[in-house]
C-alpha cells in the first residue's frame, strides 16, 4: 500500500515522456523546406491525389512550393472552415471552390481577381459555361477544374424487371417509369427525394429554366416562386404523394442506407434506388457504392421538359481559386492556372480524381474509354463522360451572394413541407421571402422577381 | 498506517507554530505568492483559451457585417450595431424552439435516467452483490465510448434499412418503429443520452452509498426499518448532495444538447437548424459563418444556462437544510 | 518530511466498504425478491453492452454482410480482412491517427490534471485574495457552450506565430479542464487534513514541496479520475481539430473517421472500415479504465461525498 499510489504518475509520466518524444520527431518532420528564395503556398481542396498534382508541380517550379492538403468535407465542414482560416489570417493561398460558393465567397471579399495574373490569356481553353460562373462584374475568381452537368445513373436490370425498355426521355416518362418501379415492391424507388440536398433541387430547377437568381442593374432578383420554379416543385410534389420516391432522410443522398440501396439492385432485397439524377461525377459514387452490380447500370441523358431537347443543369463543379489574404498572390495564380492547363495535371486529374474537366482539351481525353460498369444498355459499356457532353448546359444561371442563409431555407422548409405532408411549391414563396429579407439584412438590394 | 496518522494528530501545531515562528520570519514575507503560483499555470490557460476568446464572442456580438446596398460583390464593411444582434436572437422564433425543445427534453430524460441510475445503484448497494464490478463496469463502459464512435453506432441503429432492431421487428413480421421522425427523434437522442451518461451517474450514486457510515444501517435495522425503508429513509437522503450535482450537470448537459443531434441531423429529416440552441448557434456562427450573430446566441445560451444553474442550486439548498 | 499517509485518513474508501454487505444477516443472492434484482441489472447490461457487441460482430462483415445478414449474429468472418483494410487505406493513416489521439489525450490530460490539480489545491487548502472570485470563474465556465467558442479559440490562436496547423493548437487549449479544478477543490477539500499541512509547515517544508510530497501522494485516486474525465473529453474531441488543423496527419482518430463517415467524394464504400475503425478507437479508452478501475473508482467516492 505504502508504494502504490506512486505507481501510476510513474506510469503517467513515462506515457507523458514517451508521448512528448513522439511528438518532437513529428514536429520536426512536418517542418517543410523554406530555403531562402522559395516561395511556400498551401493548397487545400477535398479531392484525392492533389498531392501528386503538387509534387509534379514542384519538380518544374523551383521558385515555388505547394504543399497540397486534402480536408474534410461532408456535412459542411469544407467552406466554414476556409472562411474561418481567412478572417483569422491563416488562410491557405489557393483552394478548390465549387461554383455555388463563388459569389458568396465574392460577397465576402475572400477570392481574389485573377484578370490582372493572364486569365484571359487562357480562357479559350475553357469551357464558356463554366467560365461564366467563375466571371463576375467583370472580374474573375477561379479557373474552373470541372463542371457537373445532370444526367440520369439508372440500374437498367431493375429498369427491365418493371418492364421499362428505354430510359425516360422527359419528366412525364420518369413519372410513369416511378410508378412501373414501384410497382415491383413496396421497397422499390425510383430515386431517394432528400429535402436537404439542396444543391441537386436546385439543379432541377435551373435545367427547367427557372433561373432562382438573377441581377437587374444594382439589386439581385430572387425568383424562387416563379411558374416555372412551381412547375418543378408540383412534379416532385406528385411522386411524393403517391409514395414514388424515397423520402426516408436516413436513404437520401450519400447515407448509408442510401449507399445500400444502390447496392440493392443486386438483390432487391431491403430498400432498392433504381435510378440517380446525378451530375458526371456521380459515376464514381455509384461505381463504389453498388458494387454487386457490375455491368447493370447505365446512363442517359436528364429526362427533358421538351421532348427532343438536350438541356441540363448542373450539380457541383468547382474551381481553383486563390484566396484574399495571400502574401503571394501572384506566384498563387501561377499555380492555380498551371494546376488547371498543364497536360501533366489535367492527366492526374482525369485519370485518377475522375474530373469531367472544364478545361476542354482535357475533355477530349477524358472521353474515350467505354466503362465496363456501365454495360446495362450497351455491351461493352458506355463512354458515360459523352452522354453528358452531348448537354447543353442551360445558360444564366447565377447563385447568390448568401448560399449558407439559402441552403438553410430551402433545406429546413422542404424538410418541414416532406415531415408534415405539406407540398415543395407550398414553401417556394416563404422560401424566396426569406431570401430576399436575409439579403436586406445584409445591406444587399434585392427584389422579388416578377 | 494507524502509527502515521497517530504522528500527524499528535503533532501540537500551536506550539509548534510558535516555536519556529521567529526564525523563518523573513521568508514568511513571501508566502502570499505562493497561492498565486499555483493558480498561475491553470489561470493562463484559463485566460488564453476561455476568458480572452469568450470576451472576443461577447465584443463581436455588438457588431455586424453590412454591404453599402448593390449586389453585395465587394468586401462587406463591419460596423457597430449595439444591442441589435440580441433583440433579434430575442425575437427568433428558432431560438425559444429550441429551448423549448430541451427543457421538454431534460423534464423527460433526466428524471428518467437519474431514477434508473439510482435504483441500479440501491440494487448493488443492497441486494445484487455477486458480478458487482462486472455490472459496474459495463454501464461505465458507453461513456468511455467517443461521440463520434456513438453517433455512427446509433445512426446504423436507427437507420431503417440496414437497422438490427428493424430487422428484428420485420423478422416477427411487424412493422419496424421510425427512429428517426419528427415525434420519435428527441426520445431517440435522449436514448443515446441516457444509454451515454447512466453509468456514470449510477457509479457517482453507488459511490456515495458505499460511504454512507455503517452504524446507520445498525440503528435503523434496531429501529426496524426494513430495505426499502433504509433505502428511503437513509440512503437517498444521504446521498442527495450527490444527487445534486449529477442533476445540476444534466441540466447543464440538456440545455446545451449538441453532438447527438448534429450526428443524426444527417439521417434524419426531423432535426433542423435551430432544433437546440446550442445546434442553432453552430449553424449560425459556424456554418453561417455568422461570426456576430452568433456570439450573441452563445452568450445567451450561457446566460439562460446560469439562470437555471442558479435557480436549481438555490431551490435545492432549501431543500437540504429543511 | 517522515510521515505520508499512505491512504486517504478520514473518507471511507469503497474497498473498505466494499465487502461488509456480504455479511448482511440471512443474505442469499438467489432468493426470489433479490432474484428480480439480478433479472433487472442483467436487462440494463443487455442494453448497455448491446450496441457494443453489435460494433464488434459488425467489424467481422465485409459490407455486403453488413447490412444483409442478421446484426447480432456472425457471417463471413472478416475481421482480420477489415483490420487490414483500416490499416492499410490512404497510406495507413488510420494507426497514425491513433497515435495523435493518444499524444493528444495523454499528455493534454496528464498536463491539464496536474494543473487543475496544484489549482484545486489552492483553491481548496490557501488563502489568497480573489479565491472566491477564481472559483465562481471556473463554475461560470462550465456554462458556456464551448462549441461556439471553438472559432474564437482559433482566432485567439492564430495571433500567436506558427501555432495553428500544429500538434499545440490542439495540445494547448486541452490544458484547460474548469471542471477538473471543481473536482480537485472537492478532492483537496475532503482529503487533505489542514493539520497536516500546518505540521508539513512546521517541518520546514516549502508549499510546493508540500503540495508535491504530501498532498499529491493523497491525492492519487483524484487526480487519476480527474486524469480519465479529461482523458475521455480529449478522446471525444471533435470540433476544435476540425477547425484549427488542416493536415490530416496530425488529425485525431474521431476527426479522421468522421471525414472518411460523411465524405461525399469517397468512391468507394467504405463502411466496413469505418465500422472496423469505431470499434477499434473504443478499445484503448475502454482499457484504460479496466485498469485504472481501482482508482477512479475511489474517486469517484471522494468525489461524491461533499458536493
Amino acid at each position: 500500500m505504502q508504494h502504490a499510489p506512486h505507481r501510476p504518475i510513474f506510469a503517467i509520466g513515462t506515457a507523458l515522456l514517451l508521448s512528448l518524444s513522439f511528438l518532437l520527431a513529428a514536429c520536426g518532420t512536418s517542418g517543410g523546406g523554406s530555403s531562402s528564395g522559395v516561395v511556400n503556398l498551401t493548397f487545400w481542396s477535398f479531392n484525392q491525389q492533389i498531392t501528386e498534382q503538387a509534387a509534379a508541380f514542384n519538380a518544374t517550379h523551383p521558385n515555388i512550393h505547394v504543399t497540397a492538403l486534402k480536408e474534410p468535407s461532408g456535412f459542411g465542414q469544407y467552406y466554414p472552415k476556409v472562411l474561418a482560416a481567412i478572417k483569422a489570417g491563416d488562410a491557405p493561398d489557393v483552394a478548390l471552390i465549387e461554383y455555388q460558393y463563388v459569389p458568396t465567397f465574392v460577397s465576402r471579399g475572400a477570392l481574389v481577381d485573377l484578370t490582372p495574373y493572364g486569365a484571359n490569356d487562357v480562357k479559350s481553353q475553357f469551357d464558356p459555361g463554366a467560365w461564366s460562373l467563375e466571371s463576375i462584374n467583370g472580374a474573375f475568381y477561379g479557373y474552373p477544374q470541372d463542371t457537373g452537368p445532370e444526367g440520369l445513373f439508372y440500374d437498367a436490370k431493375t429498369f427491365a424487371k418493371a418492364g421499362i425498355t428505354s430510359p425516360p426521355a422527359t419528366w412525364a416518362d420518369y413519372a410513369t417509369d416511378a410508378a412501373k418501379i414501384h410497382a415491383l415492391g413496396k421497397n422499390y424507388y425510383i430515386s431517394a427525394f432528400s429535402a436537404t440536398n439542396t444543391g441537386w433541387f436546385q439543379a432541377l430547377e435551373w435545367q427547367a429554366g427557372a433561373l432562382w437568381f438573377s441581377t437587374s442593374g444594382n439589386s439581385w432578383v430572387v425568383n424562387v416562386n416563379s411558374a416555372k420554379s412551381q412547375q418543378v416543385a408540383a412534379f416532385w410534389d406528385n411522386l411524393i404523394n403517391k409514395g414514388l420516391v424515397d423520402t426516408t432522410a436516413a436513404d437520401g443522398d450519400f447515407q448509408p442506407g442510401w449507399n445500400a440501396g444502390l447496392d440493392n439492385n443486386a438483390t432487391g432485397k431491403g430498400t432498392v434506388i433504381a435510378s440517380w439524377i446525378s451530375a458526371v461525377w456521380g459515376q464514381g459514387v455509384v461505381k463504389g457504392d453498388a458494387t454487386h452490380t457490375t455491368g447493370q447500370w447505365a446512363v442517359a441523358q436528364e429526362p427533358q421538359w421538351t421532348a427532343g431537347n438536350h438541356d441540363a443543369g448542373a450539380w457541383g463543379g468547382s474551381g481553383i481559386s486563390v484566396i484574399a489574404g495571400t502574401k503571394h498572390p501572384k506566384e498563387a495564380a501561377e499555380f492555380a492556372q498551371w494546376y488547371l492547363t498543364d497536360p501533366a495535371s489535367l492527366k492526374i486529374g482525369v485519370n485518377e480524381i475522375g474530373w469531367y474537366p472544364s478545361n476542354l482539351q482535357a475533355r477530349q481525353t477524358a472521353l474515350s474509354t467505354p466503362d465496363p460498369f456501365f454495360a446495362g444498355a450497351t455491351s461493352g459499356g458506355q463512354i458515360v463522360d459523352q452522354t453528358f457532353a452531348n448537354e447543353n448546359l442551360v445558360q444564366g444561371w447565377a447563385f447568390p451572394p448568401d448560399l449558407d442563409a439559402v441552403t438553410n431555407f430551402q433545406g429546413n422548409d422542404f424538410n418541414t413541407a416532406i415531415t408534415n405532408h405539406l407540398s415543395l411549391v407550398g414553401q417556394l414563396p416563404n422560401i424566396q421571402n426569406q431570401i430576399i429579407s436575409d439579403l436586406t439584412s445584409l445591406g444587399i438590394t434585392a427584389t422579388a422577381g416578377s | 498506517m494507524a502509527t502515521q496518522t497517530e504522528h500527524v494528530a499528535a503533532s501540537p501545531v500551536p506550539e509548534a507554530i510558535t516555536s519556529r515562528a521567529a526564525k523563518p520570519r523573513r521568508t514568511l514575507s513571501l508566502a502570499w505568492i505562493w497561492p498565486y503560483l499555483f493558480i498561475l499555470p491553470f489561470l493562463l490557460v484559463f485566460v488564453t483559451f476561455f476568458v480572452a476568446p469568450f470576451v472576443y464572442d461577447i465584443i463581436q456580438s455588438f457588431y455586424a457585417e453590412k454591404h453599402a446596398g448593390g449586389l453585395g460583390l465587394s468586401p462587406p464593411k463591419v460596423v457597430w450595431v449595439g444591442l441589435d444582434n440580441y433583440v433579434q436572437a430575442l425575437h427568433d422564433p428558432g431560438l425559444w424552439d429550441g429551448f423549448w425543445r430541451v427543457f421538454v427534453f431534460g423534464i423527460v430524460q433526466i428524471p428518467v435516467m437519474m431514477v434508473l441510475a439510482l435504483l441500479i445503484a440501491l440494487l448493488m448497494d443492497s441486494v445484487v452483490i455477486r458480478f458487482r464490478s462486472f455490472f459496474r463496469l459495463a454501464a461505465f463502459v458507453p461513456y468511455a465510448v467517443p461521440g463520434v464512435v456513438a453517433a455512427i453506432l446509433w445512426g446504423f441503429f436507427y437507420t431503417p434499412g440496414i437497422s438490427p432492431i428493424s430487422q428484428a421487428f420485420r423478422s416477427a413480421q411487424l412493422t419496424p418503429p421510425d427512429f428517426l421522425g419528427p415525434s420519435t427523434i428527441l426520445w431517440s437522442i435522449a436514448n443515446i443520452s441516457t444509454w451515454v451518461y447512466l453509468g456514470y451517474n449510477m457509479l457517482i450514486f453507488f459511490a456515495a452509498m458505499q460511504a454512507i457510515p455503517q452504524e446507520l444501517y445498525e440503528a435503523a435495522r434496531i429501529d426496524g426499518l426494513t430495505e426499502v425503508g433504509i433505502a428511503r429513509h437513509i440512503k437517498i437522503p444521504m446521498i442527495f448532495p450527490a444527487m445534486r450535482l449529477g442533476l445540476l450537470f444534466s441540466i447543464i448537459g440538456s440545455i446545451q444538447l449538441f453532438n447527438e443531434p448534429r450526428i443524426l441531423e444527417n439521417i434524419s429529416g426531423a432535426i433542423n437548424e435551430h432544433f437546440t440552441p446550442n445546434i442553432f448557434a453552430y449553424n449560425i456562427a459556424y456554418i453561417q459563418s455568422n461570426y456576430y450573430y452568433g456570439g450573441a446566441i452563445a452568450a445567451l445560451i450561457g446566460f439562460i444556462t446560469f439562470v437555471f444553474s442558479f435557480a436549481f442550486m438555490t431551490l435545492t439548498q432549501g431543500k437540504k437544510r429543511g | 518530511m517522515a510521515t505520508i499517509p499512505a491512504d486517504l485518513p478520514n473518507v471511507p474508501t469503497e474497498q473498505s466498504g466494499g465487502d461488509r454487505r456480504q455479511v448482511l444477516i440471512g443474505y442469499k443472492a438467489w432468493a426470489p425478491k433479490n432474484m428480480v434484482g439480478y433479472v433487472f441489472l442483467i436487462g440494463m447490461t443487455i442494453y448497455f453492452l448491446t450496441p457494443l457487441y453489435w460494433l464488434f460482430i459488425a467489424s467481422s462483415k465485409d459490407n455486403t454482410d453488413l447490412f444483409a445478414s442478421f446484426g447480432l449474429w456472425f457471417a463471413n468472418f472478416k475481421l482480420l480482412d477489415n483490420l487490414t483494410q483500416l490499416f492499410t487505406y490512404e497510406g495507413g493513416i488510420y494507426l497514425r491517427w491513433i497515435l495523435n489521439t493518444v499524444l493528444y489525450a495523454v499528455v493534454g490530460g496528464a498536463a491539464s490534471t496536474f494543473i487543475a490539480m496544484m489549482a484545486g489545491y489552492a483553491l481548496a487548502k490557501l488563502r489568497f485574495l480573489g479565491n472566491r472570485l477564481l472559483f465562481a470563474m471556473v463554475l461560470g465556465a462550465a456554462l458556456v457552450p464551448l462549441t461556439t467558442l471553438a472559432v474564437p479559440i482559433y482566432l485567439v490562436e492564430s495571433k500567436i506565430p506558427g501555432l495553428t496547423h500544429t500538434y499545440w493548437a490542439v495540445l494547448l487549449p486541452t490544458l484547460l479542464s474548469p471542471f477538473g479544478v471543481f473536482l480537485a477543490r472537492i478532492y483537496a477539500t475532503a482529503s487533505i487534513s489542514d493539520d497536516l499541512i500546518a505540521a508539513a509547515r512546521v517541518d520546514g517544508a516549502s508549499e510546493f514541496r508540500i503540495f508535491w510530497s504530501v498532498a499529491l501522494p493523497i491525492l492519487v485516486p483524484g487526480m487519476i479520475t480527474i486524469f480519465l474525465f479529461q482523458f475521455v473529453a480529449i478522446w471525444n474531441n471533435f470540433f476544435l481539430p476540425l477547425v484549427v488543423l488542416s493536415d490530416p496527419t496530425l488529425f485525431p482518430v474521431n476527426l479522421g473517421l468522421a471525414t472518411w463517415s460523411f465524405d461525399p467524394a469517397a468512391h468507394e464504400l467504405l463502411n466496413n472500415i469505418i465500422v472496423t475503425g469505431s470499434f477499434v478507437a473504443v478499445l484503448p479508452v475502454a482499457v484504460l479504465f479496466l485498469f485504472l478501475q481501482r482508482y477512479w473508482r475511489a474517486g469517484l467516492s471522494l468525489g461524491s461525498v461533499t458536493g
